[in-house]
């Protein structure tokens, strides 16, 4: 019996800091092992690269801990850049960057509306969500890329400040942010109660149907971010960019320790699960393995997180 | 007690579920200070009373008093705010949350920024359970807790929000003897405070310990309410039971034969132990006893669809091993749970389709689902049972709930079984189907087939059983040939060690 504790206290131990033991272990594996894996401007590259994925991933964060997805984001990053390329032209860097992420918090917005109105499923809503801002994105800029020629929005996805780049900054600042909303605001507890179990929350007085607007509405509002980031270093809005991003920030959430049945998940484990991602996109990059192999050890490493957390919620409900 | 005047107070409370009335003009007073104690068996009507008090259903007729003012209803929100608590024993808390946020939740201390202060809300919850004399640690999440401590975070929860009235509905059922002591104190405590308590439970020895008054029910009517010490245990009893109805017991004459199951030391922990019994051809045998006294985990041990810890199961003469509901099927032991929406029926396929599932892999050719042989049984099965409307293809779901359940029997009927597990057969099932499924049963007995019946109506129980075994807390608790079974005799065993498990 108390073999079974101490082995369960070890579990759930390991279980909240999976995500980052991981990510220790795999940067210490690429330092030993990846020539130029721990080099100034590979870890840069890295960061460039996937703080993008991890302003999706915060947003996918809020919702999936209610128990939610959206699998409407890598459409949205689509959808945000060419409205940010097409207003620039006409109105104005600022009005453009405003009116991007204004249009595509709208979008989420009424996911959110759907979800928490109706009864359709998140996964159908957020799915039709997929379609609907990859047709609009395709109609704004009839099917073709809009150059941006603004350079000080094409400079921003390139900036470095004292030598980090701005745009990893910028996603630890939104993460420290959501954080303590997390942790304090009452909203930010709301959305765990939610998560865990929806009928008490409700008994408890809490408004559901606010909560689940606003955490499709922060996951669009926090797409757009990275949205114009990405269209930032692309120079360029385009109708077919972000495809499959949705599920690579579906996929930092779940192995940074949350749970697609809701009520659990954490900011600081899903930024690890961005960085497990990262690291590994890199070392596999630099190590000349084959890029169709990327996808089947990403999916391997899905797997084992989501068996892992199998384990631990198995173990809890039996004591 | 009796010179104030009630805080909440029932009048004429009545309530049907589609035409069949739960509750007739029920009248219940609870006064500040008071436990007061809702007894009934099975289906008397208590759980719909207590949803009707905290504010989950809406009553047909009649008006609720309190504080003074006539509610005809109000939301469970309403009740939870203005001081009306329920307890229930499923816990409506929220797992991943810690205690404390669960007693505060939507109604956190804040700080001047508007943040959730959570070293005041930690103080404040720490205080509230100092008040009740409970060590606790306020700090970690709910799901870590043992069943019987989150009973006791709901209760926190409700003094929290000042309650009035606290509804506890059946609170020690999950508890240990030790804990039980703990929950008696707090309740000596609560009415100190003045707190009024209406008090559920089906162990009648801590009905007598903590209890001031009793209100009876029985098949939804109010039959007595009196002091305490109006009552002894027989009396209680008698009241709960009280009908004078003449059963008709099915004796044909018939001589049931030989054991074909037998059930030897079945155990698990916290749910069934030291379970024997023989179960012989040709013989009706039904399990009496309250909800949660376990016959269904019972049930599902036999069957394979939960593993067993102890004990043996020895099935024509030699000892089984079942490893699955298909594997018992394949040996002959057929169930037909007592939940048939979620486990009986495959909702939105037809009747036949149903029927069929049981016999898809024995009536395989070939490695093929062999449907000609399998339409022809169930339609033998199917005219056989009077399923009504008399369309095999119907969708299932378009089907009254007794002639559903007529459908899941047929499934057994199909796969030829030895013995049928029947968990419930005519719950929900109106009066005409009742009868046509006793009928089934009794064919099938005389047949030949071993019936283990379990039923927690009293009437069916003693007119359709050759012999009946009583269960309370996990264990057989005394066994009855139908000539010497009565109402009372069974519901006496049924309460009376409805002990605690340790």
């Amino acid at each position: 019996m108390e073999m079974r504790e101490k082995l369960g206290s070890y579990l759930s131990f390991l279980n909240k800091y999976s995500a980052i033991i991981a990510l220790a272990i795999i940067v210490i594996y690429g330092t030993l092992f990846v020539p130029h894996f721990m080099s100034v401007a590979n870890l840069k590259a890295i960061l460039f690269q996937y703080s993008i994925i991890g302003f999706l991933a915060l947003g996918q964060l809020l919702v999936i801990i209610t128990g939610g997805i959206d699998l409407s984001q890598g459409s949205l990053v689509a959808f945000t850049s060419i409205v940010a390329a097409v207003l620039m032209a006409q109105i104005g860097l600022v009005p453009a960057v405003v009116g991007a992420v204004l249009f595509c918090s709208l979008l989420g917005l009424f996911s959110g509306l759907l979800v928490s109105r109706t009864k359709i499923p998140a996964f159908i809503v957020t799915l039709g969500m997929l379609g609907i801002g990859r047709g609009l994105a395709k109609f704004v800029a009839n099917a073709k890329p809009v150059p941006i020629t603004d350079e000080f929005f094409r400079s921003m996805g390139r900036a470095e400040l004292i030598g980090v780049p701005l745009c990893a900054i910028l996603w630890v600042i939104a993460s420290i942010m959501l954080y303590q909303f997390l942790k304090r605001r009452r909203l930010g507890r709301y959305i765990y109660a939610v998560g865990s179990s929806e009928e008490s929350a409700r008994l408890a007085g809490i408004n559901i149907k606010k909560v689940k607007l606003f955490v499709y509405t922060m996951s669009a509002f926090l797409t757009s971010i990275g949205a114009l980031i990405w269209a930032s270093r692309l120079g360029s809005g385009s109708p077919i960019g972000g495809i499959g991003y949705e599920l690579e920030s579906i996929a930092a959430v779940i192995v940074g320790g949350a749970s697609l049945y809701g009520g659990t998940g954490s900011v600081v484990g899903t930024m690890a699960g961005v960085m497990i991602f990262g690291v590994i996109n890199s070392i596999l990059n630099l190590s000349g393995i084959s890029p169709f192999w990327q996808g089947a050890i990403k999916g391997i490493l899905i797997l084992s997180a989501v068996a892992l957390s199998q384990i631990q919620m198995r173990r809890s409900r039996k004591a | 007690m009796n010179d104030l005047t009630p805080i909440l107070k029932l009048k004429q409370i009545g309530k049907s579920f589609s035409g069949i009335p739960v509750l007739t003009n029920v009248d219940l007073d609870l006064y500040p200070g008071e436990v007061h104690c809702l007894m009934g068996e099975n289906g008397a009507g208590k759980s719909t009373l207590i949803k009707i008090i905290s504010g989950s259903y809406t009553a047909d007729s009649g008006e609720i008093d309190y504080l003074g003012q006539t509610y005809p209803s109000y939301s469970p929100r309403w009740a939870h705010r203005n001081g009306i608590n329920t307890i229930y024993q499923e816990i409506d808390l929220v797992p991943h949350l810690t205690v404390a946020e669960n007693i505060f939740l939507g109604n956190e201390p804040l700080t001047k920024f508007k943040n959730i202060n959570k070293s005041e809300m930690n103080k404040k919850a720490e205080a509230v359970f100092n008040d009740m004399g409970v060590d606790m640690d306020v700090r970690v999440k709910l799901q870590t807790l043992k069943v019987a401590n989150q009973q006791l975070v709901a209760i926190a929860k409700a003094l929290a929000f000042n309650s009035k009235v606290m509804i506890l509905d059946e609170p020690t059922s999950v508890f240990t003897n030790t804990e039980v002591e703990l929950l008696f104190k707090l309740i000596r405590k609560l009415k100190e405070q003045k707190i009024a308590l209406l008090y559920i439970s089906h162990h009648i020895e801590e009905i007598f310990e903590i209890g001031d008054r009793i209100t009876v029910l029985r098949d939804g009517n109010l039959v007595r309410t009196g002091l305490i010490g109006e009552f002894n245990k027989d009396s209680l009893i008698k009241s709960m039971v009280g009908r004078d109805v003449k059963i008709e017991r099915h004796d044909d004459g018939k001589k049931m034969g030989g054991v074909i199951l037998s059930v030897e030391g079945l155990g698990q922990d916290g749910v069934v132990d030291d379970i024997s019994f023989k179960l012989h051809k040709g013989e009706i045998l039904g399990v009496g006893g309250l909800v949660g006294a376990g016959r269904t985990e019972m049930a599902r041990l036999v069957m394979g669809a939960d593993r067993r810890q102890r004990g043996k199961v020895i099935y024509m003469g030699k000892e089984i091993q079942i490893k699955s509901p298909n594997h018992a099927l394949a040996l002959g032991i057929g169930l037909v749970p007592e939940d048939r929406k979620q486990e009986g029926i495959v909702p939105m396929r037809s009747v036949s389709e149903n029927m069929a599932y049981s016999l898809i892999e024995k009536r395989a050719r070939f490695g093929l689902v062999h449907w000609k042989a399998i339409k022809k049984m169930v339609l033998e099965n199917f005219t056989a049972l009077n399923v009504q409307p008399q369309s095999p293809e119907k969708n299932i779901n378009l089907l009254s709930g007794g002639n559903q359940q007529k459908a899941v029997l047929g499934k057994m009927l199909c796969a030829d079984c030895d013995v049928l597990i029947l968990d419930e057969p005519t719950r929900g099932v109106d009066v005409g189907a009742r009868e046509e499924i006793y009928k089934v049963m009794k064919d099938l007995k005389n047949k030949g087939l071993a019936i283990l019946m379990i039923s927690s109506d009293l009437i069916e129980l003693m007119s359709q059983s050759d012999r009946i075994l009583v269960m309370a807390g996990g264990r057989i608790a005394g066994e009855f040939s139908s000539a010497e079974a009565t109402e009372e005799k069974i519901l006496a065993l049924a309460l009376n060690q409805g002990g605690n498990q340790q």
